[in-house]
């Protein structure tokens, strides 16, 4: 990623149903980047330095299985990203990679973690968009169950490295 | 506590020993203390359906003892099991949080304890709460880990074998901590028929009897009923290569 100039205030997925001084309070605390296509924004067991919005572009959300990358989504504008990693204090699954360029907010993670600790309203809004990530995991594992396999319907019908499975925007 | 027919009853969350090691459960005493007058404490024997897969939110469950298995219908119809909850997790979650349907259905394996609260008071709580706030999050995130670990199995080549070995290894990390076993062995306690097992490895019945047959000749388990004892844990750990 590289630095980029400030822009206009975007909304995300968070900021949306939060109070508008907590917001305030976070957009204070942003700077922004640029991301070409085919780049990680977010790496499997990696601590992420920051907590990520997508402004404009779309990146794709894929579980790395066995040299082989199950595709869980694709996400768009609005979608924040490092969200559980921050929560848990534990390191990402999943990897994130850019599909377009990518023009992205960013807030430094601890930062972020020390503004919205003690705020209820933070939480409620988080468990939200945790749920829709968690129903995005669930309907995948519906959809290709491990009685297709036995059935014969492949997961990963594809040679090694590339990306099978179930598109969906998550905004 | 309270106990009927050796079934200990935890009546009081204030005083329950086991809290401190559980993710949830684990809060500040005022925090409790509120939980406490707002949940309705039950016992279900096996069999009980807590939340039903596609039902309107009512609130939420946490599974206090007792285990359960969380399953939804695949696009063809079938039944498949995403994982099964252990005593200390909360139930019922994404729905209440997100107010839609349950997505999943919650069966006892086993008779078990659960306290109930409904969802207009947990979520009020929430509203108030960043510490509860904080753990339902927590616990939303430890979800997601274990269903992305499901996504990574499904795609992996492992063999029926292997895949029970790993099973029985991830239960060997709760054993029963009393009753006879050898010295070395690890007892625990297995509440799903082999139909379920089945299920939840993506397999058939009949391989499923045919890998514990197997293991069991071997020496490396034994079952008398629900209960099995792993007897010999480093050759199922050998099996085992992701």
């Amino acid at each position: 990623m590289r630095p980029a100039g400030p822009q206009s205030e975007t909304m995300n997925e968070l900021y949306e149903v939060l109070p508008t001084e907590l917001v305030s309070m976070l957009r204070r605390l942003e700077c922004w980047f640029l991301a070409e296509a085919g780049e990680l924004l977010i790496s499997r067991h990696v601590a992420p330095e920051y907590v990520l919005t997508i402004d404009s572009g779309l990146a794709e959300i894929s579980v790395a299985c066995d040299g082989n990358r199950v595709l869980l989504g694709v996400a768009g504008p609005g979608k924040i990203l490092g969200l559980r990693p921050m929560i848990s204090g534990e390191l990402p699954e999943t990897d994130i990679t850019c599909v377009t360029d990518c023009r992205l907010s960013a807030i430094p993670r601890l930062e972020f973690c020390n503004s919205v600790r003690t705020k209820p309203e933070f939480y409620l809004a988080a468990t939200r968009i945790l749920s829709a990530d968690l129903r995005l995991a669930h309907d995948y594992l519906k959809y290709h169950s491990r009685r297709n396999l036995r059935a014969g319907k492949k997961v990963n019908d594809s040679p090694k490295g590339q990306v099978t499975g179930v598109t969906a925007r998550l905004r | 506590m309270a106990s009927k027919a050796a079934f200990q009853i935890i009546e009081n969350c204030l005083t329950c020993t086991l809290r401190e090691s559980r993710l949830f459960c684990n809060l500040p005493p005022d925090c409790l203390k509120a939980l406490q007058e707002m949940k309705a404490t039950s016992v279900y024997p096996k069999g009980t359906m807590l939340c039903l897969e596609g039902q309107q939110p009512r609130g939420i469950f946490v599974l206090c003892t007792g285990r359960a298995k969380l399953s939804t219908t695949s696009a063809e119809g079938k039944s498949i099991i995403l994982r099964i909850a252990e005593p200390g997790e909360v139930l019922g979650l994404t729905a209440v949080v997100s107010n839609v349907p349950y997505e999943s259905t919650v069966e006892t394996l086993e008779p078990s304890q659960a306290n109930f609260i409904p969802q207009a008071e947990f979520l009020r709580f929430m509203k108030e709460n960043a510490e509860i706030g904080m753990k339902v999050a927590q616990q939303l995130t430890h979800n997601c880990h274990c269903a992305y670990d499901e996504i990574r199995s499904l795609g992996l080549s492992n063999s029926v074998p292997e895949k029970v070995a790993k099973l029985i290894l991830s239960w060997a990390e709760h054993p029963l901590e009393i009753g006879n076993k050898q010295p070395g062995e690890i007892r625990i306690r297995v509440t799903l028929t082999q139909e379920e097992i089945a299920q939840f490895l993506g397999t058939s019945r009949e391989t499923v009897s045919r890998t514990l047959g197997d293991f069991k000749r071997k020496d490396w388990i034994r079952t008398k009923g629900a209960t099995w004892w792993i007897v010999n844990k480093k050759a199922l750990q050998k099996l085992v290569t992701t």
